[in-house]
């Protein structure tokens, strides 16, 4: 039972090492951008994050409330920014691009 | 770089995070909370614990992150990654659950649903899971003495639970959920609009909360002949309403559940088996008014009013212990804010007003064929003011006292002060003294000594409990690169002039319950003291650390006839908890770990320490889609349980039967499986 325990508490670092590792060697089929919305609280992220996040290609999401922008990064193979803008739109949160890194 | 702390926060933290504003207008107040939430405005990961950095009180929320981290059936569930609050079972037979806070058990910790009384008198027993999970929306822990607005009766803390509300939930949602013992549970919430829209003045929102769980299997894991956990039965249904017109605000709730329980010895072998069997009715709800007079500084007035009838008819054997409740509270309050002048922003609050409680209670035990009558009526009104001071970012002050006479135990005062000191944008300082007052029910506070053949000696005239609670915190916020570091830690010491104390020590087949000031010389005080660490070392990785050491102590007579201050009976003198978290980028997936570290609890005379300490271990993987998620998870992995847990459980109508020598967990390892869904809320145009 000891073992078991140890081996559940050293899973969790690996988990994050996992996540960490995969975003890397993942990175170069990965593009940006930077949408400006109408976000004022914690509920307008969550809704982003809850339906933006289940886009097909959305690899990240970052929202900041204080310069009311999204960071989108996702695959340019299986989506774009065109597609991301109208999907913004579908959930009453219209997005401009602010930029593309 | 992340800006911690909002600079609106603090504007609005003072008018609408106040004891008034969260019954007046409860979609500002969740606003306001979602405010609090960003204390980081780079949204990333929500916190699913918040510790607030501006506010007097010693004060944590938990918010739906935070409870969906755990099965969190329902509010005896919450607390499995919180290092504060310990939830334990309170005997082996009935499966009914003692919280504990600062050591201290649950009879002093005051519990309020949505700033109303919630867990109290008669629901003691079994109301932590009177309140499903599935309906909470936030949970804030105040530890030390709160604000005087809401009573006297916080001793060492207090616990208010946060409900869906119709203007903000979702039209459907549900939860169901299953465990390796065959328990189930289903969850039906939803909010609608009846009228109005947000942008004009009226608006009419109602919503439904609606939980049943059933429990069918009855297992002997242990083989000691009685059942692990009774079959249960629970439906608990509610309905709240909402209606706003410009700054008037009216509230109502209401709800009804019937509670059932079957437990005890397994028949199939046994001629005379011994049978628990519990029934429980209860009706409740709460009405408030309030009215925003002075917009502009948030100058209001409230009247809260709450009733409840709760009926119970339990069985032990051949105790029988019959009894009903009928509470009314009523609350209310004015509230002024004064913005104070100068170049520093400062802002003066004065909340003041009148409230009365009554409690009707008929109650009786019947052991063998010799009924103990406990009927008693109790009605306290009373008045109180509080001072609430916010001097910038330096420094918050609340200082209340209130005025209370109670027609059983006269006339009392309760004055109480918290004050918070930030020197530092990295540094807070809390402190908090104050009294708190308490009428005991000497069978519903310590039910888990029914089922046993302990002879009870109980005191003819039971006085009010009354104690002084010291305590004093501190937070370090430490930069670690773009990380932070909370590290908190805390110490807290409850003295009590008088306690009603449950002595099991002089004989180990007899209670005696009696006040301290009856013996001579008694003393009962409590130590706490909490270390606790948490940082998020990755994106979306949390880590928690914590450590308490607890010191509870009263004097008892022991076995010998001697009086002696020693450890309280059952309780445990530490808790260590490590909880981490893993949420992909996306949330499209969640990992949690718990592991808890318990121990040790002094037996009473005549009964041998089983372990000394016990550990206790929990996972949850949780799988999100669009509009629903999935969680798989297992509680007591360690299989850790106490055994036996029963004494003598073989010969129950025997001298020795004893299910209340409980220090550790009662059942073994259980995994769970469970689907929440959620239609969203259109958007208002």
């Amino acid at each position: 039972m000891k073992k078991l325990i140890v081996l559940l508490l050293a899973l969790m670092p690996l988990v994050g090492v996992f996540a960490d590792k995969t975003e890397q060697t993942k990175s170069a089929k990965k593009e940006t951008v930077v949408l400006s919305c109408d976000i004022h609280c914690q509920g307008c992220c969550d809704k982003i994050m809850k339906n933006i996040a289940f886009e097909k290609g959305v690899k990240d999401i970052v929202c900041d409330l204080k310069t009311k922008t999204v960071t989108v990064t996702f695959d340019p193979r299986k989506t774009d920014v065109e597609t991301l803008l109208k999907a913004f739109e579908r959930i009453k949160k219209p997005a401009e691009v602010v930029k593309d890194k | 770089m992340i800006k911690v702390i909002g600079y609106r926060l603090l504007v609005v933290g003072v008018i609408l995070l106040s004891p008034i504003a969260s019954h007046l207008s409860p979609l500002l107040a969740q606003e306001a909370s979602d405010f609090e939430i960003n204390e980081v405005t780079v949204v990333q990961r929500k916190k699913g614990k918040v510790k607030s950095r501006t506010e007097a009180f010693d004060t944590e929320k938990l918010n739906s992150d935070e409870l969906c981290r755990a099965a969190c059936c329902n509010l005896s569930e919450a607390f499995e990654t919180n290092a504060s609050v310990d939830v334990a079972y309170s005997d082996a037979a009935t499966g009914a659950k003692q919280i504990r806070l600062l050591g201290l058990s649950g009879t002093y910790v005051q519990l309020l649903q949505e700033n109303t009384p919630a867990v109290r008198g008669l629901a003691q027993t079994f109301g932590l899971e009177y309140i499903p999970g599935s309906w909470m929306s936030s949970i804030q822990v105040s530890k030390g003495t709160s604000s005087v607005v809401n009573g006297y009766e916080a001793t060492s803390g207090q616990i208010n639970v946060e409900l869906l509300r119709p203007q903000l939930q979702n039209p459907l949602s549900v939860n169901l959920m299953v465990n390796s013992e065959a328990m189930t549970e289903a969850n039906l919430m939803g909010g609608w609009k009846i009228f109005g829209h947000h942008d004009i003045h009226e608006s009419l929102h109602t919503g439904i909360l609606a939980h049943y769980g059933g429990s069918y299997m009855a297992m002997d894991g242990n083989h000691d002949s009685f059942v692990d956990m009774p079959k249960a039965q629970n439906a608990n249904l509610a309905n709240r309403w909402v209606y706003k017109h410009g700054d008037y605000t009216f509230q109502a709730f209401l709800r009804g559940l019937y509670d059932r329980r079957r437990g005890g010895q397994l028949a199939d072998s046994i001629a005379n088996p011994y049978r628990i069997n519990l029934n429980t009715w209860r009706v409740e709800g709460f009405f408030k008014n309030g009215y925003v007079y002075d917009p502009e500084s948030g100058s209001s007035v409230a009247v809260i009013t709450a009733i409840s009838y709760h009926d119970q008819d339990n069985s032990y054997g051949l105790r029988n212990w019959k009894a009903n409740q009928l509470n009314v509270y009523l609350n209310a309050m004015w509230q002024g804010n004064f913005e104070g002048g100068g170049e520093v922003d400062n802002d003066h609050r004065l909340t003041t007003g009148l409230s009365v409680n009554y409690d009707r209670y008929r109650e009786s035990l019947a052991i063998s064929l010799s009924p103990l009558p406990l009927d008693r009526d109790e009605v306290v009104p009373g008045i109180f003011a509080e001072y609430n001071l916010k001097y910038d970012e330096l420094l918050s002050l609340v200082a209340g006292v209130r005025a209370d006479y109670s027609t059983r135990h006269g006339f009392f005062v309760t004055p109480r002060m918290n004050i918070r000191y930030t020197p530092f944008e990295w540094w807070t300082l809390r402190g908090s003294v104050g009294m708190g007052y308490r009428s005991p029910n000497a069978i519903a506070d310590n039910a888990f000594i029914l089922p046993s053949n302990r002879v009870l000696h109980l005191a003819n005239d039971i006085k009010q409990g009354r104690a002084v609670n010291t305590g004093l915190s501190t937070t370090f916020y430490i930069p670690l690169g773009s990380k932070e570091l909370q590290l908190s830690m805390e110490y807290y010491y409850t003295h009590f002039l008088n306690s009603l104390i449950v002595d099991l020590d002089q004989d180990k087949h007899a209670v005696y319950i009696y006040n301290q000031t009856d013996l001579a010389g008694a003393k009962s005080f409590a130590h706490s003291a909490q270390v606790e660490a948490s940082i998020e070392v990755l994106r979306g990785w949390t880590w928690t650390a914590a450590f308490r050491w607890t010191d509870v102590e009263q004097t008892t007579i022991g076995a010998d006839g001697i009086a002696r201050l020693r450890p309280k009976a059952l309780t445990n003198r530490f808790k260590g908890l490590v909880t981490t978290s893993y949420q992909t980028p996306l949330k499209k997936w969640q990992f949690d770990v718990t592991a808890q570290f318990n121990g040790v609890s002094r037996m009473p005379d005549g009964f041998e320490q089983p372990f000394t300490w016990y550990p206790q271990l929990m996972a949850q993987i949780t799988k999100y889609f669009r509009t629903c998620s999935i969680y798989l998870g297992a509680e007591n992995m360690t299989n850790f349980r106490q055994d036996p847990s029963i004494v003598d459980s073989f010969h129950p109508w025997g001298p020795d039967f004893d299910a209340s020598m409980v220090c550790g967990p009662t059942t073994g390892w259980k995994v769970y499986l469970g689907f929440r869904y959620d239609l969203e809320k259109p958007d208002e145009d």
